[in-house]
């Protein structure tokens, strides 16, 4: 709810000039029921005629004004109506006085300036000096004080207003807002995805490291070469059964000692690998006749001088050793 | 410098049944008496010993001063052929190896016969010193009388049935010399690096035991002709015909070739090296029939009469490390990239 007053000035014209102030038009807010924290607006509107201007360098700024009341802010815009150009100057406060009982305090008075273009620019000087407004080419509206009573912030006695609610605070305020329910069911969609995706990724990295279910259980070549040979036993006479159960046994050699292993390394294999060292003697003639089968044309002899019972026997033992090792 | 044995009768009617068992204790002996002169390089003189029975030339290859001459000297003499030395320089022409030139003391010309020519068959052991000084021309000169043992001189051909071409080179310098062409090193058998003695009792006596200060007195003390260098090809022959190589040798000998021309399909790794492209070229059959024929000696020299890969592995790297060819820009890092190769090829390829 809002007055208005219009409140016309009569201002100083330089003869001969079209340029005038014609109106200006105060609408105020209510003068009563202001608290601490109140924001109130007034709006300024100065009808000008000829080519008046607003001097807008001369507007308040918004900031503190006083110790109770600041300037929030402060805008202000042009439009043309019937020729004439009207300024609109909206001006916002707030006040902070914290009354402890109802008071007056006045806004106090402040003017507008106003230039002509045609006539001498305005000068130099501060145009708030109140000798300016005589000058040719300087008019100035007065924005008029205004008083206000500001309302202390107290109990009020319920008895007169509101008989049917006791003095209980529960019963005065409004009772609270439900809260409003949180749907939980996109979060926990969210959480078992993660779940899941952190598992994964442990079981990858478990992967990558080889740790525990994917280690791979350590090679056991001559295991394998046992029951490959007996295997190959059992199953009769291939092509060349000697021949390829000592390959089995070659490789299975190779890789024990991650490289390929002839005759002459046997001392280091058994160096680098001490649990076969009581196999040594029988290790030898293995090679031996391995050699002699491979890289003579006596293979009669090798196969008397090592027969495949003893590379079979030989392989179990090597198995043996391994598995008991480990 | 060592003049052929005279008191030695004609070889032609010295031609005896060849005994490999007898042949390889003398083999025996002559190691052992070159030792006696060379200290701590046990595995170059079996290396040399291998190439005088395989019949191959020999490149040495190290630092100066560890003896790579007094090792030749020695087995010149324990050979007891005629013994000739050159010394590789940047002006040394093909015609200074066949004859000189001089005016004699009636002030006419002559013409003398040059270091090649001047025992003539009788030559045994033709030592190239600092062979990478000497110029292109020379090599060339040295390719054929590495390659067919003979030269053309004086209108005549000159044959060289017994001799054994062994050169060195030193490894410090590289200013003013000549990079051997690939053919050059691939007509060598072995290329054998001499090191210093690492051991503390070979180097103590090196330097203190006063035998080693005098070449010469040293070189005169040992047995002369240990061996009949004049027997040796026919033994070589003997030899090369009797180790036996098994199919299976073969074909691990087959393998081991593949892998080191495409190290890639063996699956053979070497740290920063990309495997395919590293090998530009080389390992030519040439060099492989040489590693075989130098393997059969050394399983004869080992007492057996059949080829094993150990033969192979062990003589593996002198006889095939410089007919490896890498591409130019591992050539920098060449001795650790073929070694590596090697010791994985050994590790991959499967034998049997």
């Amino acid at each position: 709810m809002r007055i208005w007053l219009a409140i016309a000035f009569l201002l100083l014209s330089v003869g001969g000039s079209s340029a005038a102030i014609d109106a200006v038009n105060v609408y105020e807010p209510r003068k009563f029921g202001h608290f601490l924290g109140d924001t109130l607006e007034r709006r300024v509107e100065v009808i000008t005629s000829g080519n008046t201007e607003l001097f807008t360098a001369a507007l308040p700024r918004p900031g503190a004004l006083t110790y109770w009341l600041d300037l929030i802010s402060i805008d202000h815009s042009e439009r043309e109506e019937n020729g004439r150009r009207i300024y609109d100057i909206t001006l916002k406060y707030q006040i902070f006085y914290s009354a402890l009982e109802a008071k007056q305090l006045d806004i106090p008075s402040f003017p507008l300036r106003f230039k002509h273009p045609n006539s001498v620019a305005p000068d130099g000087t501060a145009p708030s000096e109140p000798s300016d407004a005589s000058q040719p080419g300087n008019y100035t509206a007065t924005v008029p004080a205004l008083r206000l009573v500001i309302s202390p912030l107290r109990d009020i006695v319920l008895d007169d207003l509101m008989p049917e609610k006791t003095g209980d605070i529960s019963d005065v305020m409004r009772p609270d807002a439900v809260p409003q329910e949180i749907n939980l069911v996109p979060r926990e969609r969210l959480l078992w995805v993660s779940a899941g995706a952190l598992a994964a990724s442990v079981i990858l990295l478990l992967w990558h490291y080889a740790i525990w279910p994917f280690a791979r259980r350590a090679k056991r070549p001559f295991t394998q070469a046992d029951r490959q040979i007996r295997s190959l036993q059992s199953a009769g006479a291939g092509d060349a059964p000697y021949r390829d159960s000592l390959l089995i046994l070659h490789r299975a050699f190779d890789q024990s000692a991650g490289r390929r292993v002839f005759a002459a390394d046997v001392p280091e294999f058994v160096a680098q690998h001490q649990r076969f060292s009581s196999l040594l003697p029988s290790l030898k003639s293995f090679f031996e006749s391995s050699q002699l089968y491979f890289f003579s044309d006596d293979r009669r002899a090798a196969e008397d001088r090592f027969p495949i019972s003893d590379l079979a026997r030989l392989a179990a033992d090597l198995a043996r050793e391994e598995r008991s090792a480990a | 410098m060592n003049r052929p044995t005279l008191d030695r009768p004609d070889t032609d009617d010295n031609i005896g049944p060849l005994d490999l068992d007898d042949w390889r204790s003398c083999a025996l002996d002559f190691e052992r008496e070159i030792a006696k002169a060379v200290v701590g390089q046990a595995r170059a003189i079996r290396l040399l010993t291998i190439a005088v029975f395989a019949r191959g030339h020999v490149l040495l290859e190290g630092d100066v001063g560890v003896g790579k001459t007094t090792l030749l000297r020695a087995v010149a003499r324990a050979l007891g052929g005629a013994y000739e030395r050159i010394e590789g320089t940047i002006d040394l022409m093909p015609s200074d190896m066949i004859y000189y030139t001089f005016l004699n003391e009636d002030g006419k010309p002559r013409v003398e016969p040059g270091p090649v020519l001047r025992h003539g068959s009788d030559l045994s052991v033709f030592f190239f010193n600092e062979i990478n000084r000497a110029r292109p021309q020379v090599h060339s000169l040295l390719l054929r009388l590495m390659a067919e043992r003979s030269i053309t001189a004086f209108n005549q051909e000159h044959v060289f049935p017994y001799l054994l071409v062994f050169a060195d080179r030193n490894r410090i310098e590289r200013e003013e010399t000549f990079e051997l062409p690939a053919a050059a090193r691939d007509r060598f058998l072995m290329e054998v690096a001499i090191a210093t003695p690492t051991d503390e009792k070979s180097r103590r006596e090196l330097v203190f035991a006063t035998k080693f200060h005098d070449v010469d007195t040293l070189i005169a003390s040992l047995k002369d002709g240990v061996l009949d260098y004049r027997r040796l090809n026919t033994l070589a022959d003997v030899i090369q015909n009797t180790i036996i190589v098994s199919s299976a040798l073969e074909r691990y000998v087959l393998d081991l070739w593949k892998a080191i021309r495409e190290p890639a399909s063996a699956g053979i790794q070497i740290a920063n090296v990309d495997i395919t492209r590293l090998i530009a070229g080389g390992s030519s059959p040439r060099g492989m029939s040489y590693l075989i024929r130098a393997a059969r000696v050394s399983a004869w020299l080992s007492g057996r009469d059949m080829v094993v890969p150990e033969d192979i592995r062990d003589i593996f790297h002198e006889c095939m490390a410089h007919r490896i060819f890498l591409t130019p820009v591992y050539e920098l890092r060449r001795e650790e990239i073929v070694r590596s190769l090697i010791a994985d090829v050994f590790a991959k390829v499967p034998a049997p």
